[in-house]
Order: structure tokens, then sequence, then C-alpha cells
């Protein structure tokens, strides 16, 4: 009696299983999975955007540091500027010698807002005597508006603390700090924002 | 209620856990790169400590050479086995400079005393909170500040009146007192000749119509403080007339005019010189002894009075009479300075050097402009109450000189070139002889002052490898 009673009993429910979803519970289910990949998505989308960004932002700090390093690094050392401009400066940079003016090499800065480089025309920094070259430091670089990528300072003594802009100076001779701003860029390739980075520096030529 | 198949329980967890894992993943990088970032910065913001710190350490050097003070509270104790060459540890070999964030450093120091050109080296090292260390070297090589970097130099205006020309050469090009001394000629001169004014007035130099072939600079920023004649120029050979070439002024001059004492060095006291005389004197005579110290209230000639320098001596006169003209040659006076003798005065009264004037080498060939040099020793606090220095001076169809006078203000007469450099407060160039500075003053005559002449950062392994054994201490 008990297993009629079990037999009786469980064939609606084997039945009601094997039916399909009615249009309701199907409409529910997946408006209610939609919300849930929706916040899912988003989630994960904000996360691999702030993650591209993040990424691209230690880059540009990466390549950011190791250009200026570069360039703070042969501008304090140069004795003397051979030529300058708005988006290029040559310095004359000293040997191991005790001479300060025993010319060991000459090296060309260049800003390219063209094709967004910025670049080190020289030999290795680390190998005086090695062959010219231009290696790219930077990609991605642009003009900042109404700035130039270079400008060039002289010493006053009296004026740096209160205003820089009245120390410009106008020719090499008188060239004694070196100030370099462009903005540097990076554009995820997964969204439409981008991640940008101001230089902007200025560097005393010790030796000049 | 309604349950899952068995193939197709646990499939919801499984999603979760992926969804789960991989935000996991991108969080973790996400904080990697953070981390990351913010480590790169600090060390970037603890390197220019570093930085800051070598220079601290090649400060204590140069005070030390300055003050002729390495041992004791210099901080230096001298190098086992060497006569000359000093290491300290700054702030000490137990303590540090402290910086945030329990950041500590401490800079190392090693000099070498023994050459012309002294030469230190420090090595920074800051210790970061983790543990981990920044190492930053520089090197540095001293020389002497010279009175004498530019060839006509005055705190106020500088004025040729006169169709002269300015320009350069070298007479003691290898820096080397033993070869022989190069004359000015057209095959030496240089288009470098270096005029400067303090001042920041208009018309701070004025030029006329004065050939200046070298630069020139000036403290004001007004381009008004430099005038140029319609036949007159400023620039390198072959400037056309009235132009001022920008490339070669500046308006930034800036420089100290330190006061200038007598020598220490205990002189023979003499009379005041009224007549022929000659120095030194015979009974004065030392066998060996080729420089000699005197002590003069006065100096004046008349007629054909002559004070001369026996050949191969170097004589120093101080005048001590401080007001009124100490020094005065009229008529065809001179003072006259052979070819391989050297004279020196310091004058703290007025001067007035004329007639002959100063006959320094012969009446053809000049010497160097070092062998004559005069020093106007009045002080700038006495000049402010009882005026400036007047010093006229003039040679014998040229002059060949160094005066360095802060406080006097300076007139070159005659129509003969003037050889050397002069420093005053205020300049007059009359007559229409040419100024040729001489630039090997700049290397030859320098004060006791050490400056830095050249300074280089060590970033090379090979750079570094060259001191460390100085440096392991």
């Amino acid at each position: 009696m008990h297993k009629t009673a079990s037999r009786i009993s469980s064939t609606p429910r084997t039945e009601k299983a094997r039916r399909a979803f009615t249009l309701v519970e199907l409409m529910v289910s997946m408006a209610l999975a939609s919300f849930l990949m929706l916040g899912v998505l988003s989630s994960f989308l904000m996360m691999g955007r702030s993650g591209a960004n993040a990424q691209n932002y230690t880059q540009l700090e990466a390549k950011a540091r190791k250009a200026l390093e570069y360039f703070s690094r042969e501008s304090r050392l140069a004795y003397a500027v051979s030529s300058y401009g708005a988006s290029s400066v040559t310095l004359r940079i000293p040997d191991t010698s005790s001479s300060r003016t025993a010319l060991a090499y000459s090296v060309t800065y260049t800003f390219d807002g063209t094709a967004g480089t910025f670049s080190r025309t020289g030999p290795p920094i680390d190998t005086p005597s090695g062959t010219s070259a231009t290696t790219v430091l930077l990609t991605g670089v642009e003009q900042i508006t109404g700035s130039n990528p270079f400008n060039y300072y002289r010493y006053v003594t009296t004026g740096y603390a209160s205003g820089f802009t009245s120390n410009t100076a106008s020719n090499v001779t008188e060239i004694k700090q070196i100030e370099i701003n462009f903005i540097l860029k990076r554009t995820s390739t997964t969204v439409a924002s981008a991640t940008n980075k101001v230089l902007s520096a200025r560097f005393i030529l010790r030796n000049k | 209620m309604r349950t899952l198949p068995h193939s197709k329980r646990g499939s919801v967890l499984i999603v979760a856990l992926l969804f789960a894992g991989l935000i996991a993943i991108s969080l973790t990088s996400y904080i990697k790169l953070t981390i990351m970032t913010a480590r790169l910065a600090n060390r970037s913001f603890y390197g220019n400590a570093a930085e800051n710190l070598v220079d601290t350490g090649l400060e204590q050097a140069l005070w030390s050479l300055n003050n002729s003070t390495f041992t004791g509270t210099a901080g230096f104790s001298l190098r086992s086995g060497y006569a000359t060459q000093y290491q300290g540890t700054f702030p000490s070999s137990t303590t540090y400079y402290s910086f945030s964030q329990g950041v500590k450093g401490q800079v190392k120091v090693w000099v070498d005393n023994s050459a012309t050109a002294p030469h230190a080296v420090a090595k920074a090292i800051i210790t970061l909170g983790d543990g981990t260390t920044l190492i930053k070297q520089a090197e540095v090589y001293m020389s002497k500040r010279s009175y004498f970097t530019n060839g006509l130099v005055a705190k106020n205006s500088l004025t040729f009146t006169g169709n002269v020309a300015i320009d350069s050469w070298s007479s003691d090009p290898d820096a080397n007192a033993a070869t022989a001394a190069i004359a000015y000629s057209s095959s030496v001169d240089k288009d470098a000749g270096k005029i400067a004014s303090l001042s920041v007035q208009v018309s701070s130099i004025s030029v006329g119509n004065a050939d200046v072939y070298g630069y020139a600079a000036v403290g004001g920023s007004s381009a008004d403080a430099i005038d140029v004649g319609a036949t007159g120029r400023l620039g390198p050979y072959g400037t056309a007339n009235g132009v001022i070439d920008p490339t070669r002024v500046t308006y930034d001059f800036t420089t100290n005019f330190p006061d200038v004492t007598a020598p220490t060095t205990t002189p023979t006291t003499i009379a005041a010189i009224n007549s022929n005389t000659t120095l030194p004197r015979a009974v004065d005579l030392v066998s060996g002894k080729t420089t000699y110290y005197y002590s003069v209230p006065s100096i004046s000639l008349t007629g054909g009075d002559k004070v001369a320098v026996s050949a191969g001596y170097n004589v120093v006169i101080t005048v001590t009479n401080t007001t009124g003209t100490t020094v005065k040659t009229t008529g065809n006076a001179e003072i006259n300075i052979p070819s391989t003798s050297t004279l020196t005065l310091y004058v703290a009264g007025d001067t007035a050097i004329a007639g002959n004037g100063v006959v320094n080498g012969t009446s053809s060939v000049p010497n160097q402009p070092i062998a004559f040099q005069l020093y106007g020793t009045r002080s700038a606090t006495t000049a402010a109450s009882v005026g400036m220095q007047d010093i006229a001076i003039k040679g014998n169809g040229y002059l060949a000189a160094v005066v360095y006078a802060p406080n006097a203000n300076v007139t070159v007469n005659g129509n003969g070139d003037t050889y050397g450099a002069i420093v005053c407060n205020q300049a007059n160039m009359v007559g229409n002889g040419n100024f040729h500075y001489d630039e090997s003053l700049a290397n030859t005559l320098s004060t006791s002052a050490w400056q830095v002449s050249k300074w280089r950062e060590l970033t090379t392994s090979s750079d570094r490898a060259a001191y460390s054994y100085r440096l392991s201490f």
C-alpha cells in the first residue's frame, strides 16, 4: 500500500518535471540572470579598465622616470650647450678627466610632436666611446598647449624665487637651466579613456 | 521544490568561483601594479635625497679645503698610508641623517689634496624602511678662484672713449710658467675679449666707437645696458658697424669683489721713494733669494727719476700711506720692470702713474702682464666713508699690467695698447690704444679660495669601481 501510494504520488511530479518552463518563468529567470550578469560584467569591465589604466600608468611612470633620468644626468653634467631650440637641445658632455671642458661626446634630445616621440641621439649613455645612434625614449608625447617642450633659463642673483619667467636665456652662453614640458599619453585599448602624465622638470647645468 | 539534475548541480558555484578567481587575479595584479608604482615613486623621491646627501659630502670637502682643516671637528681623518688623502663619514660612522618613515642616510667622502686640482668623491647611502639601499656617487675637482676670468670688469660703469679694439690672447696657454710666454700678435689674437659690468644702469658698458671682439656681460636685463656707437661693434670678428651680436651678450652677470689686503710676509721698511731707486737694494740681497718685500710710505717720482727692479728678482711693495696720492710719477719718470722680473704694488691711496709710466718689459716688447700687478687695497667699508680710490695709470708705448682694485675708479691713459686685465669699481679707457685681455690670467693668478671646477655623477660600474677601494671604510 505504501508502495502503491508512493508510485501514485510520484507520477505527477515526474510529468511536471518533464514539462518545459513557462514563458513567465523564462522571462523572470532571464531578467534576473541578465541583471546578475550585467552587474558581474560591469564590475569585471571596470576592473579590466582600471587594470589597463594602472598598467599603462605604471609603464608611463617607468618610461618617464628613465627618460628624465637620462636627461637629468646629462644636462647636469653638460659644460656647454651647442645648439638649442623649442623642441631640441644639444649638450656637450665632458670626459672623465679633471678638465671641465674636455669633450667626451655630444648628445641631442629631440621632441617630435608630429611623431609623438622624445628621443636621444648620442652614444650609449654608459658607453661614451660607443657609436652615436638615435633612441626613442618615449612615445605618445604631446606638446602642452602654450608651452614649448624645452625652455631655457639664465642665472640671476635675484628673481629665482619670485619670477622664473624673467630669467629666460636668450643665447647659449646664458643658459644655466633647461626645463622640459610635455604630456605623455597612453590610450587604453579596451576603453575610450586614456592615461595622461604631464612631465615638467628643470635641471641646472652644473658644469656650465 | 524543483531540483537540478545531478549533472548540473554545482555549476553555479563553479561559475561563481571562476568569476571570483578572475576578480581576485585582477585585484592582485592591480594591487601589485599599484605597489610597484608606489615603490618606484618612493625610490625616486629618496634618489633625490641621495643626490642632496652626495652634495652635502662634497660641500664638507670644499669647506675643509677652503679652511685648510680636515681633521678634528671638520670630520675627516688622514687616510692610512697617504699624506694628503683624507676620508670621512658624515654625520659620523655611527650616526645617520634621519629622513621620514624610518629612512636614514650616511655619506662617505674621500679627498685627495695632493694636486693643484684637489679631488673629492662622495658616496651617499640611503637605507629605506624595508632595508633596501639607494646609493649615489659623485666626484668634484676643485680649482682656485680667479679675479681675472674677464678682461675688464667694473662694479659700475665701463666706458671706452676712442676708436679702440678689444680682443684677447693667452700669454701662457699651457699654464706652465716654465715654458716661454707667448707675446700678443695678430697670429695668436682671438675674438674672446671679455668685458663686464655689474651695474644695472642704462649704458653700464659704453662701447662708443670701440670694436669689442669678444663678449660682454652686464648685471641689468635691459638691452640699453650696453651702448654701441655707429662705428662701434660687439661680437666676433666680422661683426658689422653698430651691431651687438646677441649671442655674445649676457644680461645675468654677477660676481663678488672681495677686498684685497697686503701680504702678511714681514716686509723691509724703507723711506719714501723720491728719487732713483733700484730694488731689491744691494744691502738686502741674500744669496738664492729672489723675492723681496718692502714697505714704503709713498712713491713720488719726477723728472727722469726711475724705480727699477733688478733683473731676475720679484719685488713686492706695500705703500703704507692711505690718503692722498701715494704713488705718483710725472715728467719722464718711470717704473721699470725688465723682462725677467716682476713688481707687485699694494696701494690704498690714490695712484697717478704718468710721465713715462710703467715700462713692463723692453721699450718694444712687453712682458707678460702678470709681471706688473697693482692691487688697490682700500676696503669697501673705507670707500663708503671716504670715497673711492683713484688710480690713473699709463704705459710708455704700451701698458702691460694686471690691476685689481675693487674700490677704485681706474683710468687708463695713453695711445699705446694695454695688455692684461683690470677689475675695479669704475673703468675709463681713454685714448686710442687697444685692449688685449690675457686669458691665461684666469688660470695663473688666483685667489686663495677654492671652487668646484668640475662635477660629475658616477653612474657606471666602471666609474664607481675606480673609487670603491678609497671609499671602503
